[in-house]
């Protein structure tokens, strides 16, 4: 009921406090139903821990970890740039949308993987031929957000910009482009976890080393307890980057609306 | 600070198609610092002709000039449009080309807001952004104040405080006022000079100019001296106001 008493000396449950009972259930569940099976297919938490200790200092684990992380940076950081501009331009201009529409249609459904084979045969096997094709997967979906972004602006805030003469980096940095985070960190979001797994294809198909690298040599291998270390750690990174970068973003833009 | 004239020549408006005309050859003078009520009914095109001496819309035939070539214009619309990411203070700080917080302060003070300065627009009533958006007209004293029906949502308790505070701001900062109301009783507590509009397409269909000494602003909404005038003004022109009264 709406008007049910709250006792005073029931204190909330802290968020955190949820999150980590949460995870430590999984881990729980996990372990137990391995022991249950007990069979080589579905390694415990224990011996997936075990894993993750000796990748960790007889393998190469985290420098698979670095170089996987760079390329995905890189890879992030110019389809963002890429897609928010022709985003933009598309949502504020309707020409340049009748122009460039086809074309994001065409990219936005090209499979992952037709654009990362031509890329190695086109370009070779090398380290710009990879980026690439992380790049142009990813630029359409950002370009779609970013242009949705674009076209719900409030133009009566522009004409206050207008008519109080703002200068045109002030009206980007303080009517504009607000406007826009919520989509930036939507497209953000997306792109990272998408772009995770296509660098790991990547990888796969045409580099000699980064996770995606390793998970197929332990692949070979039937080495699971690693792949499950590789992805624990891979998911750790994720966390870590979602805490550090998108959670700060998210609760500034959140500020006001 | 100097105030500006404001000479309108030949101001007509029509819609991108060119089908409809919303402002038909408006002509009109604005001496300096006069507070000028724009009456006209709803749909008018009172609001095109406050965003086409703005600059927000361009009458290709019509010469809108200033006595100033480059002048400080300011504008109330009619909703508050405060950037909703930033503070009060940083909303007020945003028009001005330069950061000055003591001014920012000064104005917000005035306007009875200094306590609310580092709150968000989503924490004030209606009534506390309609004065930050005057404070944030006022900041840049402006020569030229373009008032587009920014009380009209407001409580009347409200909005006669909004009023009173807009007329003494305007006086203290010696300002040009163009205002914008379908409210007769508005204009006239308000203006030095009423000029009414006809249905769209609109035109100037009568202009009236009021003995300002004789109105006093005494907080009187609908004073004995605004009753007459309004009778007189029926009597004269029965088919000004019909339109303005009835969506007043």
């Amino acid at each position: 009921m709406a008007n049910e008493a709250v006792n005073p000396h029931t204190m909330p449950i802290a968020p955190v406090y949820i999150k980590l009972g949460v995870f430590a259930l999984l881990m729980a569940v996990w372990q137990g139903f391995a022991m249950l099976l007990d069979v080589p297919d579905l390694p415990s938490l224990t011996q997936t821990l075990q894993a993750l200790y000796y990748h960790t200092h007889e393998g190469d684990l985290i420098n698979n970890v670095l170089i996987t992380l760079a390329r995905v940076l890189i890879s992030f950081i110019l389809a963002m740039l890429i897609g928010s501009i022709f985003g933009i331009a598309m949502g504020s201009k309707a020409w340049f949308n009748n122009i460039s529409e086809s074309l994001l249609i065409i990219l936005l459904n090209i499979p992952a993987l037709v654009v990362i084979i031509l890329s190695y045969i086109w370009i070779g096997l090398v380290e710009a031929a990879a980026i690439l094709a992380v790049v142009i997967n990813k630029v359409p979906t950002v370009a779609v957000m970013l242009r949705e972004g674009a076209r719900t602006t409030d133009t009566k805030l522009a004409q206050v910009a207008k008519v109080y003469q703002l200068s045109w980096y002030r009206f980007m940095h303080a009517v504009y482009l607000p406007q826009l985070y919520p989509f930036f960190l939507a497209s953000a979001r997306n792109g990272l976890s998408l772009i995770w797994k296509i660098v790991l294809v990547v990888e796969l198909l045409g580099r000699s080393d980064g996770v995606g690298f390793a998970l197929y040599s332990m692949f070979q291998f039937f080495d699971i307890a690693g792949i499950l270390a590789y992805t624990m750690v891979f998911i750790g990174v994720v966390f870590v980057i979602e805490l550090v970068c998108f959670k700060p973003f998210d609760l500034r833009i959140q500020r006001g609306r | 600070m100097s105030s500006v004239d404001l000479n309108i020549n030949q101001l007509s408006y029509s819609e991108d198609s060119g089908s409809q005309t919303i402002i038909d050859h408006i002509d009109l003078a604005i001496k300096e610092t006069e507070f000028i009520c724009i009456v006209g009914p709803s749909g008018c095109g009172k609001t095109t002709l406050l965003n086409t001496i703005a600059g927000l819309l361009n009458s290709p035939n019509a010469t809108v000039k200033f006595s100033q070539a480059d002048i400080r214009l300011g504008y109330i619309f009619q909703e508050p449009r405060l950037m909703p990411w930033l503070t009060l203070q940083q909303n007020i700080e945003l028009v001005l080309p330069q950061s000055n917080p003591q001014l920012v302060k000064q104005v917000l003070k005035q306007v009875g807001l200094l306590a609310y300065s580092q709150h968000y627009p989503n924490a004030l009533s209606g009534g506390m952004l309609r004065r930050a958006s005057i404070a944030r007209a006022f900041v840049i004293q402006p020569q030229l104040l373009l008032l587009d029906e920014p009380f009209v949502s407001l409580d009347s308790p409200t909005a006669m405080k909004c009023r009173a505070l807009l007329l003494n701001m305007a006086k203290q900062h010696q300002t040009t006022m163009v205002f914008v109301t379908h409210d007769v009783n508005e204009a006239l507590y308000m203006a030095d000079r009423i000029v009414f509009l006809s249905n769209s397409p609109s035109t100037i269909i009568h202009q009236l100019v009021l003995n300002r000494s004789a109105q006093q602003h005494s907080g009187d909404y609908e004073s004995q001296h605004q009753q007459a005038l309004k009778s007189a003004l029926f009597s004269q022109h029965p088919k000004i106001l019909e339109g303005t009264l009835a969506t007043s």
